[in-house]
């Protein structure tokens, strides 16, 4: 790409001027003031903008906005082999209201391109290579920053900063994966996941065969269970069998006591009734008794009254007298027999009444025994009379074993019951999500290794292929310039700089004259390789004020023959003496 | 003739990878949903037998809470049922099958082949179990008792070459059976022939992940001697779904979203693979996609396949950074895909495009 024309409509102090360029060497002379930085500011505002106030920095913008209030204004032309591109611009008050136009010369077609993109180098690459501002003892710092700088040069900075900026990138983002260490980013965390629901799963995986295992266990149990309620219910019937020929065996006892008492009594009625109705002759003739009394009186008063009768009267009423006293005292016994056998009733009636009693307790508690023996049979059962023997004690074991294997065959159901834990599947299934993840993660890392050790290695290769190619270019640029003199520069990696005379000195041992020519020389030798088969432009401004004129002659001479090259615009406030076929344009 | 319900692989109480584990439960929630249909189906449509082919169960311990919901659900089922273990949840002497569990009208299939008849429809049906992970192959040599009956089995194992109870072509055509009920293989086969022996495979009945895309159901089989008519029947509750799509013609993320939405289904689940290439200056936001996409269905996972869209042979002589870049990166002899990936990446970074990530 090479600069064809400037029409410069408004900046700084030039209104409507045209500058046209050849291709090969140009020369723009001036003295001072008469607009040799402007126009060099003129063309990187055409490619790269104007710029804004940054830093303390004035800005092309606030520098070259004409002092008449019109706004900067401007286009270049470009060329290349095939195209010629112009660039215009427009100044606003601000970098976004800038009018930007990049087209075809040809056909007026706007292209889509960036200035930037059509030269091919950054602002940065740009005012190190191509452009070679005045001459480097401008910088005011010292000669440490001049190596810095050239040393920076001889790196061509653009590439390795690219590069070295694409390593951290991405080591960022793979360091989000995984760190340097292993010892943390997603990738580890999955991993550590991953082997805690590992353990997890085997240890879930031994509880479900446990588990599978107590449910056989509990099926055993409750068929143990069964077993023994069964046996249980048998021991219970046997009791039960046993109590009830006890209770037949009772209830018949008292029945058999019941009837004999009972025919006791029926003796003892029948005999009272004897007695009563003895008594009630026994009254009957207590009122005889009356009678023999009665005619004792008569009998004795008789006698008295016919004393001489008396004798004979006297013997029937003594007779009458004994009878009557003999039947008193039978009465008597008769009396106490009877009170005797009252007495004897009424024993025989409570002994009676007692066995009524014991006859109905016995009889409710066969009932009651009958009752449950239909409750477990369904039926009353025909006592067998058979020996049976009931064994507490054997009932009791199976009580104890009964309760005992209830209580764990319920705790085994809880527990099993309780299947709330996670199960392996459940486990299985997100060990599978997480790994997929991981091969993903791994993938993406691996590729990022790859991709990190790539830019590395063509980091390392550009610098081993650029440097040797740019000292080899410097040298033989450097040695054209002093004439012999010098004839080898090594800028190193380490911000050196060595040229060797017959003597290998270090740069800043070196005068400004020196210093400028080897700093050209390197500008020089770093264009050429960085636009290696495509034709530039090379920029030098005012580059030779402190050359003595035999190095002055020689680098014109070098610039001459490379133009054929390189299309070359030398700014200069120096005559430069005078040369044929040299376009010459004076400001 | 009679009619059967051909049912396999349900893999109940199984995993479920590649999806969120809230939504794994969902799903394996729908599997035993899909199972009780199938129970339905049974009762509803006069069915004699129930066949279960194999791996009903995950794994041979399957939490206890699921072997009793399976055994209540057998319950209703008031025909005979037989179930061969298959690989998965293979006989073992813990084993819920022979805890008794089950009802009485299930059979459980073990190591020796045996035969149960039913007179009265002519029928008499074989079928053997596994008893471990793998299993020599059982049916060769194997051949009915009677011919004159309906002979049917149900077993579990490998039509392809494999340790997973291999059945051969030849076996099947020697066996003399009229209709052979399979499982282990995920996908319905069709009622496939060999001899006078007809088989199928019936898939599994509700999917369990992407390697089983398409409606899962089981079969309806009318067999009778001179025939057999199978009629498969869709059980699945959602459809898996792999898909890939070409996106180099799609200039944004928001593109992408609004030209695959319409594909998707609310009810179901997919992989969408983009591929493709791709300009530097697209960037396509996964995390994006996917969550705009997942609005349209029940789950969708999303993987970038697409390369970054330059000319390779141009790059690896370019005297550019980029293509000093690519040239290193060509010597590492990575697989394709890595080399894609580690391209993309490195493209990306040189021209500050991934910074933006």
């Amino acid at each position: 790409m090479i600069i064809k024309k400037l029409s410069i409509k408004s900046f700084g102090k030039f209104k409507d001027k045209e500058i046209v360029f050849s291709d090969s060497l140009n020369i723009v002379y001036g003295n001072n003031e008469a607009g040799k930085s402007t126009i060099v500011s003129f063309i990187k505002a055409m490619i790269y903008g104007f710029g804004d106030k940054r830093g303390g920095k004035i800005s092309l913008r606030d520098r070259y906005t004409p002092w008449d209030g019109s706004v900067i204004e401007g286009e270049i032309e470009l060329s290349d082999t095939d195209q010629d591109i112009v660039i215009y611009r427009k100044s606003g008050n601000t970098k976004r209201t800038d009018i930007l136009k990049v087209y075809d010369k040809l056909t007026g077609k706007e292209i889509d391109k960036s200035p930037e993109d059509i030269i091919g180098i950054s602002l940065d690459s740009f005012e190190k290579t191509v452009f070679t501002p005045q001459s480097l003892t401008v910088f005011s710092g010292g000669s440490d920053e001049i190596s810095a700088k050239l040393s920076n040069l001889s790196r061509s900075g653009d590439e390795n900063t690219d590069f070295s900026k694409a390593i951290n990138i991405l080591e960022t983002k793979k360091k989000d994966i995984i760190h340097k260490n292993l010892r943390g980013g997603r990738l580890f965390e999955l991993e550590n996941k991953i082997s805690n629901l590992r353990l997890q799963e085997s240890e879930e995986q031994k509880n479900t065969v446990k588990k599978a295992e107590n449910y056989k266990k509990l099926r055993e149990m409750e068929l143990t269970l069964k077993n023994l309620n069964d046996k249980e219910k048998e021991l219970s019937a046997l009791q039960l069998k046993t109590n009830k020929q006890y209770l037949y065996n009772e209830l018949h006892t008292k029945k058999e006591l019941l009837t004999l008492s009972q025919k006791n009594l029926d003796e003892v009625k029948k005999e009272q009734l004897k007695l009563q109705t003895s008594i009630s002759s026994y009254d009957l003739k207590n009122s005889k008794f009356s009678l023999n009394l009665v005619l004792f009186i008569i009998f004795l008063a008789v006698s008295f009254t016919y004393l001489p009768y008396s004798l004979i009267l006297l013997i029937p009423s003594f007779i009458f007298m004994y009878f009557h006293i003999k039947n008193c005292k039978r009465i008597k016994c008769e009396r106490e027999k009877y009170d005797q056998l009252l007495i004897k009733e009424k024993e025989l009636n409570s002994e009676f009444e007692k066995l009524c009693k014991d006859e109905e307790r016995a009889k409710l508690s066969v009932n009651s025994t009958e009752e449950k023996i239909i409750n477990i049979y369904g039926m009353l059962e025909e006592i067998a009379p058979c020996e049976i023997s009931f064994d507490e004690n054997e009932r009791n074991a199976v009580s104890r074993e009964i309760i005992s294997l209830t209580e764990q065959s319920s705790r085994l159901k809880t527990e099993l019951d309780m299947d709330n834990s996670a199960t392996c599947e459940e486990i299985r299934g997100m060990i599978n999500t997480y790994e997929e993840e991981r091969n993903e993660l791994i993938g993406e890392s691996n590729a990022l290794s790859s991709a990190i050790e790539a830019l590395s290695e063509a980091k390392n290769e550009l610098s081993r292929n650029f440097a040797p190619q740019l000292n080899e270019e410097a040298s033989k640029i450097l040695d054209i310039i002093t004439d012999g003199t010098h004839n080898s520069i090594t800028a190193s990696n380490n911000f050196s700089v060595t040229v060797s005379t017959p003597v290998s000195k270090e740069f800043n041992l070196f005068s400004n004259g020196t210093a400028d020519q080897i700093y050209l020389s390197l500008r020089i030798a770093l264009s050429k390789l960085i636009f290696k088969g495509c034709k530039t432009f090379l920029i030098l401004d005012d580059s030779f004020n402190q050359y003595d004129d035999i190095r002055t002659e020689n680098t014109i001479n070098f610039l001459k023959e490379l133009s054929k090259d390189m299309q070359i615009v030398v700014f200069s406030s120096r005559p430069l003496g005078s040369f044929q076929d040299i376009d010459i344009i004076e400001l | 003739m009679i009619t059967l319900i051909h049912c396999a692989d349900l893999h109940l109480g199984g995993s479920f990878c590649g999806i969120d584990s809230s939504k794994a439960k969902v799903r394996n929630g729908e599997t035993e949903k899909s199972f009780s249909k199938i129970v339905d189906d049974v009762l509803n449509c006069n069915a004699s037998i129930f066949f279960i082919a194999g791996d009903l169960f995950d794994s041979p311990y399957p939490p206890l809470s699921l072997v009793k919901f399976v055994s209540n659900e057998l319950k209703r089922v008031n025909i005979p049922v037989f179930i061969s273990p298959g690989n998965h949840d293979f006989l073992c002497s813990q084993s819920y099958y022979l805890s008794g569990i089950f009802p009485d009208n299930v059979h459980i299939f073990s190591k020796e082949t045996e035969c149960i008849d039913f007179p009265e429809l002519n029928v008499s049906v074989y079928g053997f179990g596994f008893c471990a992970r793998q299993q020599n192959s059982m049916l060769s040599g194997f051949h009915v008792r009677d011919e004159s009956r309906i002979n049917l089995m149900c077993i579990h194992g490998d039509t392809n070459q494999s340790d997973y109870n291999y059945i051969s072509k030849d076996d099947i055509s020697l066996s003399g059976l009229d209709y052979l009920a399979l499982g282990h293989i995920h996908s319905f086969s069709g009622v496939l022939k060999s001899g006078q022996t007809s088989y199928a495979y019936p898939g599994t009945h509700d999917g369990h992940g992407f390697d089983e895309c398409s409606t899962k159901g089981y079969l309806k089989v009318n067999v009778s001697k001179s025939e057999i008519k199978a009629e498969f029947i869709e059980t699945s509750s959602r459809v898996y779904n792999d898909i890939s799509f070409d996106v180099s013609s799609f200039l944004s993320s928001q593109e992408i979203c609004e030209k695959i939405s319409p594909l998707l289904s609310q009810n179901d689940l997919y992989k969408i693979r983009l591929l493709g290439e791709i300009s530097e200056d697209i960037f396509i936001n996964i995390p994006y996609i996917r969550e705009e996409l997942s609005k349209k269905a029940f789950f969708v996972k999303v993987k970038d396949e697409t390369k970054i869209k330059t000319d390779i042979e141009y790059l690896l002589n370019s005297k550019s950074t980029s293509g000093y870049f690519a040239r290193a990166l060509k010597k590492q002899n990575l697989d394709e895909e890595t080399f894609y990936k580690a391209l993309k990446y490195g493209l990306n970074a040189l021209s500050g495009k991934e910074a933006l990530k």
